[in-house]
C-alpha cells in the first residue's frame, strides 16, 4: 500500500467528516461506557468491602424463648466463656465475638441504699452511655480496661468519693470487702457503685454470679456463617415456644441490615457484571452496523476501485484501515472522556475499553467483507 | 502492438431463480488506433460485452484475449491497472478526492512518487481541457462534461492501450459530447489507442472509424 494511496484516503476520510465523526463517536461511546461501569463496579466493589469490615453485627444474649434480654439470671460462667477465660475448657467464642458487654447487679447490705454492679464496660450499662450526659473520669493511671480485669477498684458519684480513696462494701453479713476508688461517675446515676465484672470479693476467690444483661459483638463479618454456627453451640436460636430452664439460653444474632445492605450491593453488582457482555454484544452490533452503512453507501466507489485495479485485500485494508483508524482516535477521546469523569485510569476499564473496540472493530470489519464480494459487473448500474 | 480479441464469447448471468444469456457467441478482433462504436438497443448485451473486454469478468464460455492471453489466464486487476481503462456514462469519480487526486489514484495504486504521480495527471487533465484552477476541487463542483473529461485524463494517466466508454455521453449535452468524442477519438488516432465505445447517440456512432451493431448479445455484420 502506497503512502500517497494511504494519504488520499486519509484526506476523504476528513472530508467526509460527519460519517467519520459518527464512527469515531460511537466508539468513544464504547470506551466511555466500559470506562463508567467500571467506576460503578469499583465503587460497589468499595462499598461491599466496607459494609463487611464496618458493619457492627451485634448479638443480644436472651432467655431460652428469646422473650427478655434484661433479666436474664444467667451464670456467670457465659460471660467467661465470652471473654475467652474457658478456652482451657475447649470454649473458643472468643475467637468468634468481640466487645463483650456484659452487667450484673448485686445489692449491699451497706453502703445502704447501694447496690453493686459489675460492668465488662462503660457501654455495659445503657445508664452510662454519654448520650444521657454521664462522663466517667478515671484517676491517673487507670482507664476503662481496668473493669476487664480481677483489681478490686471501683467507680463511683462524686458524693460517695471518701477520705482515704477507700469504700467498704458488704452484701451479706459474712462479706465485707474494701474497694479502691479510681474513677467518678460524673452526672450519672447515685447509689450504684460500679467495680470490674470479674472482680472477686476477697482476694483470689471467684464466685460465680448471675447476669443480668449480656451482649457482643460478631468479630469478623466475614465469618458471619461460621460464627453463628459456633455460637450456637453454646446458645439456642430463642424460640417462644421453648420453656425456660434458667440453664439455657438464646442469642439473638442481628444481622438483618447487614444481610440486607450486603444484598443490594451484591445484586447491584452482578447487574453491572452482566452489562459489560451486554456492552460488549452491544458495541459488536452497532460495530457490524456502523461499517455496514459505511461501506453500504460506498459500493460504488469500492466498484470503481477494482475497476481501476486494485486488489480485493488492497481495499478491504484499505477500509479495515479507515475503521481502526476511526476507532482507536474514538477510543482515545473516549478514554479522555472517562478519564475525566472518573478521575483515574483504571487497568480494567482501559483493558475492557480495548475488547469493546476490539468487538466493535471486529463487528465492522465484518461488514466490511461485503465489500470483498462485490459484483464489479454491475458498477455500471445507473441505479443506486 | 497490442491486440484484443474476442472469441465464441458467450456470457450468462446467473442467479439462484434465472438464467440471462447476455452475450451470446461473440467473435471479434479489435485493432489499435481506432474508434469503434458499439450501438444497439437497450437490453441487447453493450454493457455486458465491455465488462468482459475489462476484464471485470470471464466470459462463461470462449475467451478475450489480450496480447495472446486469455483474461481468464491473467491476473485481471493487473491488466485492469496497467492496460485498460474504462469510462461510464455515470463517471465514477470518487466524490470525496479532488480532480487532480481522482486523475492521480490509479498512480497511486502504481505506487508511483506522489511529485510525479501528480504531475503526469496534471498533464492529463490539461490535455482533456480541465484548467489548474479546478485541479483542487471536489468532481461535484465540476460540470458532467468536466467530470466525464477528470474520468478520461484518469484512463490516459494509467496509460492504458484500451479505452473502453459505456454512454460516457449519455448524461451530456450535445456540446460536450462533441468534446468527448473529439478526446476520444484524438486518442485512437493520435496515440494509437484502441478506443471502444459503446453508445445509443447516433452522432457519436458516426463519429467512429467502425460502427459494430449489437442485437441479441451478438454483432450483426458490420456496417
Ligand atoms: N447484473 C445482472 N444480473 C442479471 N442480468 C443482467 C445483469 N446485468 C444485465 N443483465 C441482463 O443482461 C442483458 C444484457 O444487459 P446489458 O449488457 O446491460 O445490455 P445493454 O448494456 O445493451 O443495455 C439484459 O437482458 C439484462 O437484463
Ligand atoms: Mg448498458
Amino acid at each position: 500500500m502506497s503512502f500517497s494511496l494511504l494519504s488520499v484516503t486519509f484526506k476523504a476520510l476528513c472530508r467526509r467528516w460527519i460519517a467519520s465523526l459518527l464512527l469515531v463517536a460511537v466508539a468513544a461511546a464504547g470506551t466511555v461506557s466500559a470506562f463508567v461501569l467500571n467506576g460503578l463496579i469499583s465503587r460497589q466493589e468499595e462499598a461491599l468491602e466496607n459494609t463487611k469490615k464496618n458493619t457492627v453485627i451485634s448479638c443480644v444474649v436472651t432467655d431460652y424463648s428469646g422473650s427478655s434480654s434484661g433479666n436474664l439470671s444467667m451464670l456467670s460462667a457465659f460471660v467467661e466463656m465470652l471473654t475467652g477465660k474457658r478456652r482451657e475448657r475447649d470454649c473458643f467464642l472468643d475467637d468468634y465475638v468481640k466487645n463483650v458487654r456484659a452487667m450484673a447487679g448485686t445489692p449491699l447490705l451497706s453502703p445502704e441504699n447501694h447496690a453493686l454492679r459489675r460492668i465488662l464496660s462503660i457501654d455495659s450499662d445503657p445508664l452510662l452511655d454519654p448520650i444521657n450526659g454521664v462522663s466517667v473520669e478515671f484517676y491517673e493511671g487507670y482507664s476503662e480496661e481496668v473493669l476487664q480485669g480481677r483489681e478490686m477498684v471501683c467507680i463511683v458519684a462524686p458524693d460517695m468519693v471518701t477520705e482515704n480513696g477507700y469504700i467498704i462494701v458488704s452484701p451479706d453479713e459474712n462479706t465485707e470487702a474494701e474497694i479502691k476508688i479510681v474513677g467518678i461517675l460524673n452526672g450519672g446515676p447515685t447509689g450504684i457503685i460500679y467495680c470490674p465484672f470479674f472482680m472477686p470479693f476477697e482476694e483470689e476467690i471467684s464466685v460465680a454470679f448471675y447476669v443480668n444483661t449480656c451482649s457482643f459483638d460478631i468479630k469478623d463479618n466475614t465469618k458471619l456463617k461460621e460464627s453463628k454456627d459456633y455460637i450456637y453451640e453454646f446458645f439456642v436460636v430463642p424460640d417462644v415456644m421453648n420453656k425456660n430452664d434458667g440453664l439455657t439460653f438464646g442469642v439473638l444474632v442481628q444481622d438483618e441490615t447487614y444481610h440486607k445492605s450486603l444484598g443490594e450491593i451484591n445484586s447491584n453488582l452482578t447487574m453491572l457484571r452482566i452489562m459489560l457482555p451486554v456492552l460488549m454484544i452491544i458495541c459488536g452490533c452497532i460495530g457490524f452496523f456502523a461499517g455496514f452503512l459505511m461501506t453500504k453507501g460506498r459500493i460504488r466507489e469500492f466498484a470503481t476501485m477494482r475497476c481501476i485495479g486494485m486488489k480485493k485485500m488492497q481495499i478491504f485494508f484499505l477500509v479495515i484501515g479507515e475503521l481502526l483508524f476511526l476507532a482507536a482516535f474514538g477510543m482515545l477521546l473516549g478514554g479522555g472522556i472517562g478519564f475525566i469523569i472518573e478521575g483515574n485510569l483504571s487497568p480494567k476499564a482501559i483493558s475492557d475499553s480495548a475488547i469493546i473496540t476490539a468487538v466493535y472493530i471486529i463487528g465492522t470489519a465484518i461488514a466490511a467483507l461485503r465489500i470483498v464480494r462485490i459484483n464489479i459487473m454491475k458498477l455500471s448500474n445507473k441505479e443506486e | 502492438m497490442n491486440s484484443l480479441s474476442a472469441k465464441e464469447v458467450f456470457y450468462e448471468y446467473r442467479n439462484s431463480f434465472q438464467t440471462v444469456k447476455a452475450v451470446n457467441g461473440i467473435s471479434y478482433n479489435f485493432e489499435s488506433g481506432r474508434v469503434y462504436a458499439v450501438v444497439g438497443v437497450s437490453g441487447s448485451g453493450k454493457t455486458t460485452f465491455l465488462s468482459l473486454l475489462a476484464g471485470l469478468d470471464i466470459p462463461t464460455e470462449g475467451k478475450i484475449e489480450f496480447d495472446g492471453n486469455a483474461t481468464s489466464d491473467i491476473d485481471r486487476d493487473n491488466y485492469r491497472l496497467n492496460h485498460v481503462s474504462v469510462i461510464y456514462q455515470n463517471f465514477n469519480l470518487f466524490y470525496h478526492l479532488t480532480v487532480l487526486e481522482n486523475a492521480a489514484y490509479p498512480l497511486y495504486v502504481k505506487k508511483m512518487p506522489k511529485a510525479a504521480a501528480e504531475e503526469l495527471a496534471k498533464e492529463k487533465l490539461l490535455k482533456v481541457g480541465i484548467t489548474e484552477s479546478q485541479f483542487k476541487r471536489l468532481p461535484n463542483m465540476l460540470s458532467g462534461g468536466e467530470q466525464q473529461r477528470v474520468a478520461i485524463a484518469r484512463a490516459l494517466a494509467c496509460g492504458s492501450e484500451i479505452i473502453l466508454a459505456d454512454e460516457p455521453t449519455g448524461n451530456l449535452d450535445s456540446k460536450n459530447s462533441r468534446n468527448i468524442v473529439e478526446i476520444l477519438k484524438n486518442l485512437a488516432h493520435e496515440e494509437n489507442r484502441c478506443v471502444i465505445i459503446v453508445t445509443h447517440d447516433p452522432s457519436v456512432a458516426e463519429a467512429a472509424d467502425i460502427v459494430l451493431k449489437m442485437e441479441d448479445g451478438a454483432f450483426e455484420d458490420s456496417i
